[in-house]
């Protein structure tokens, strides 16, 4: 079952990723190549890149790290604490964009304009991984934490001494993983550093995106992706060896006590750090119901009044291609995701490269190399939802993986014994025990693809407008109207995957 | 006599739905083995006395001097977890040298002691392997000597052995008793299970949700049982209620027939109910005068269900029972 399982894995791999990632790869590998290689404004292109993702993996690990280190302990709504710090990592990018413009945007409500800082950037990254940095430190902490440490004071350590001999390696693992994650997802980062980086603070990838939208200047895109998927893969294997070490599951240990007032403090600095930490969603809420009148809902009437839009894609069209693309997406990402788990799931290191090529390539290159491979396909809407389903299946296979590694071997051979070939096995035994797996990995998919960017900019036609296009035409247009009806339309497109994450949730409860 | 190595001083610990008391005292030179089945609080007396948990109230005293808010490194015990909690990260020479890193050793007298350790636990050849690379007994062994070489004045081992099988436990448990006895530490062994503390420990103490039952030399509290509880938990088999004790004559109250009352060959018929083959012993479940009796010895041929057996039981040898 396993192999067939990855043979057809690899067939969806083979059209979606492996032959348009080639043809980039000849074309950049051409002339072209070493024109890009001698250009200084590329060249510093990379170098910016490379200081983004290394900068926020340090802000990111400097934040997580005692946070994590907190979390061993007891305080007030703690469990909601956790849930509430992985929000940010699922939001679609546009959104957390337009978070940050409403907060410290030209028209921010703090009344400072940090956009074209790097400041803004590095903390736009941290609101995404610090949530997950954190979860992943303290579930290296919560496995082996107490009781090695317990162990090291036995033997004279004291507390300090303890963190360093002990905690600390045992962290590290968690520390690479967290840390070169944070770097994969900065370093290719799209949205973020196009709408709020100006054009000094532009990263490979959107200069990827400059050359191929504004300058038709395939070879210079393809050299560029080239140097990125280089970085990639090289991190990202370096990731994987660290990710292997954390030795799959997480433990979730006992909470240590805490006096009474020791208690309250540290609940107060936690979720006055996690307030801090969602503002631009707060200011996001905020801005959309500032109107020129003062507050209300003009901004979300004007949306859901006017069908079509003279100047940029209207509420009602973009929100159901949005719904109808990221369904068919997930319609191809469930089975394929699928596969790749049932084919990982004892694999070998190289299977579980497979799945990671995704995080190798970029969103924006996957959109040049559809357009390179595939430009009879251009005129049908099936490549969006390709790519779609191309950058969810990790995701869906993410959250499957560890259920399916979490199911005891005896079960499964009880029924075999029991006269259960592997097929039926999978439908009644390994399937529904990794129900909510299914179901939350659905959830990441579908979220994904509602809220994806890079490549929907490369692949998208006027007609095909989603609501993250609809967002951006409209931030880039002038006018109070264009900014507030961008404004609610995040808050639109913020309930709708909070929404698919709530409606989800509840059906891996059902049942 | 000389000051205890560890004594207990009404230490106190409470939990939502559990409290502890306890008061002993733990001798240079000897093994005294906590015993008590889950949730007794043995293991909370275990962390009490490394510094791993704070008491409510009570002393806690090491060689005579309170050491009741002492953090742990402090105290200078050696703790055997019963996962061991090994270093991952660190060597098997690394593990036992912890704690002489810690306490600022020269190198060359590390190594001496490291390598003495490794070379009387058997575990010369894996110095350098990880703790992944061990089997169950070789981590036991790895996290004996790490807790031993400080030179603890004080060893607690919090059930050291619940996690191996019966054969590597058995094999350990006489190594155990070689290794405490030549390094001369006073222990605290911690366990559940009667036979592995009556084989190490010179005393046992009892306890039973977080009190004390009873204490003494393990043949003293096997033989004389203070309740019916403590008897069924040491594993007697002879346990009688008030109505069975009255048919065998005994006075009112609940009795323990130990093995020793029983003589076969003269006396009053006993039929066989069940015979079971142990190896060098034969055990019988046996009907006399209509009260099911246990008894254990070697005996052959085996006797078949249903045969009879002349049995004289010895009521002189009869042991009260308190009622729990």
């Amino acid at each position: 079952m396993r192999k067939a399982a990855l043979a057809l894995f690899l067939g969806f791999l083979s059209f979606s990723l492996l032959y348009p990632l080639s043809r980039v790869l000849l074309l950049g590998a051409g002339p072209g190549f070493f024109a890009a290689l001698g250009d200084t404004y590329y060249f510093e292109r990379l170098l910016w890149s490379l200081e983004y993702g290394a900068l926020s993996s340090l802000a990111v690990l400097l934040l997580a790290l005692p946070t994590a280190l907190g979390l061993r302990y007891a305080f007030a709504g703690r469990a909601l604490w956790v849930a509430l710090s992985g929000v940010p990592f699922v939001l679609p990018t546009i959104v957390v964009a337009a978070g940050f413009l409403a907060l410290l945007g030209p028209q921010g409500v703090l009344g400072v304009n940090l956009v074209g800082t790097p400041f803004l950037l590095v903390w736009a990254a941290v609101f995404y991984n610090y949530g997950f940095a954190a979860r992943i430190l303290h579930g290296l902490l919560a496995k082996s934490g107490e009781e090695l440490e317990a162990a090291a004071r036995t033997l004279g350590a004291g507390p300090l001494r303890a963190f360093y001999r002990v905690t600390l390696p045992a962290l590290l693992p968690g520390l690479f993983a967290a840390g070169g994650l944070t770097f994969l997802y900065t370093f290719a980062s799209f949205g973020v550093p196009l709408i709020l980086g100006g054009y000094r603070y532009a990263t490979l990838e959107v200069e990827i995106y400059r050359l191929l939208a504004y300058e038709l200047d395939f070879e210079g895109a393809s050299a560029l992706i080239l140097w990125q998927i280089v970085v990639l893969s090289l991190v990202s294997l370096g990731y994987l060896f660290a990710s292997r070490r954390l030795a799959g599951e997480l433990g979730y240990g006992g909470l240590r006590p805490l006096r009474k007032e020791k208690a309250f403090l540290l609940g107060a600095l936690y979720w006055a750090g996690l307030i801090l930490l969602l503002l631009p969603l707060f200011a996001l809420f905020f801005a959309s119901l500032k109107t020129p009148e003062g507050l209300g809902l003009g901004n979300y009437l004007r949306l859901f009044a006017e069908e079509k839009s003279y100047f940029a894609p209207g509420l009602g069209p973009a929100l159901k291609n949005t719904l109808r693309f990221s369904f068919l997406a997930l319609l191809l990402a469930a089975p394929a995701g699928l596969f790749y788990a049932l084919a990982a799931w004892r694999g070998s290191v190289l299977t579980e490269v497979l799945g990671l090529l995704p995080l190798m390539v970029s969103p924006v290159s996957l959109g040049v190399g559809y357009l390179l491979a595939y430009p009879r396909l251009q005129a049908s809407a099936f490549l969006l939802v390709l790519a779609y389903a191309t950058l969810a299946y990790p995701l869906f296979a993410r959250a499957v993986i560890p259920a399916l590694r979490g199911i005891g071997e005896e079960v499964i051979q009880a029924a075999a014994t029991l006269g259960a070939p592997p097929w039926r096995r999978l439908f009644r035994v390994e399937l529904p025990l990794i129900r909510p797996a299914l179901f939350s990995g659905a959830a990441l998919a579908f979220g994904s693809a509602a809220g994806e960017f890079g490549a929907t900019l490369l692949l998208v036609r006027p007609e095909w407008a989603t609501l993250s296009v609809a967002i951006y035409e409209r931030l880039g247009k002038p006018g109070l109207a264009n900014y507030g009806e961008a404004m609610a339309m995040s808050v639109v497109l913020l309930v709708l995957v909070a929404g698919v994450f709530y409606l989800f949730a509840k059906g891996a409860e059902l049942g | 006599m000389a000051s205890p190595a560890l004594s207990f001083d009404e230490v106190a610990r409470r939990f939502p739905g559990f409290s502890l008391r306890l008061s002993f005292d733990l001798f240079p030179g000897e093994t005294l083995a906590l015993l008590g089945p889950s949730g007794s609080g043995k293991s909370t007396a275990l962390k009490l006395a490394a510094g791993l948990e704070a008491p409510d109230a009570g002393r806690v005293y090491l060689g005579g001097e309170d050491v009741t808010g002492w953090p742990p490194e402090r105290r200078g015990v050696g703790l055997v977890f019963q996962s061991y909690a090994l270093f991952p990260h660190l060597s098997v020479y690394d593990n036992v040298a912890f704690g002489l890193v810690e306490r600022r050793w020269p190198r060359e007298k590390i190594r001496a002691r490291v390598e003495e350790l490794l070379f009387k636990t058997g575990l010369t050849p894996h110095a350098k392997k990880r703790p992944s690379e061990l089997s169950g007994g070789e981590r036991q062994r790895v996290a004996l000597a790490r807790a031993l070489a400080p030179r603890p004045k004080v060893l607690l081992l919090d059930e050291p052995l619940s996690a191996l099988d019966q054969r590597l436990k058995e094999e350990l448990m006489f190594e155990l008793r070689r290794v405490l006895k030549g390094e001369a530490a006073a222990a605290l062994y911690v366990t559940h299970d009667q036979a592995e503390a009556f084989a190490l420990a010179s005393r046992v103490l009892i306890l039973k949700a977080g009190e004390k039952v009873q204490e003494g030399a393990p043949e003293a509290v096997y033989a004389r049982p203070k309740d019916v509880w403590t008897a069924r938990f040491l594993g007697h088999k002879n346990v009688l209620g008030a109505n069975e004790a009255r048919v065998l004559g005994l006075e009112e109250g609940e009795w323990l027939i130990p093995l020793e009352a029983f003589t076969f060959g003269e006396g009053e018929p006993a039929r066989v109910l069940e015979a079971v083959f142990l190896g060098p012993r034969v055990g019988l479940w046996l009907s006399f005068r209509g009260v099911r009796l246990y008894w254990e010895g070697p005996l052959s041929p085996l006797p078949p269900p249903g045969s009879e057996l002349k049995l004289r039981l010895d009521l002189g040898r009869a042991v009260p029972l308190s009622v729990s």
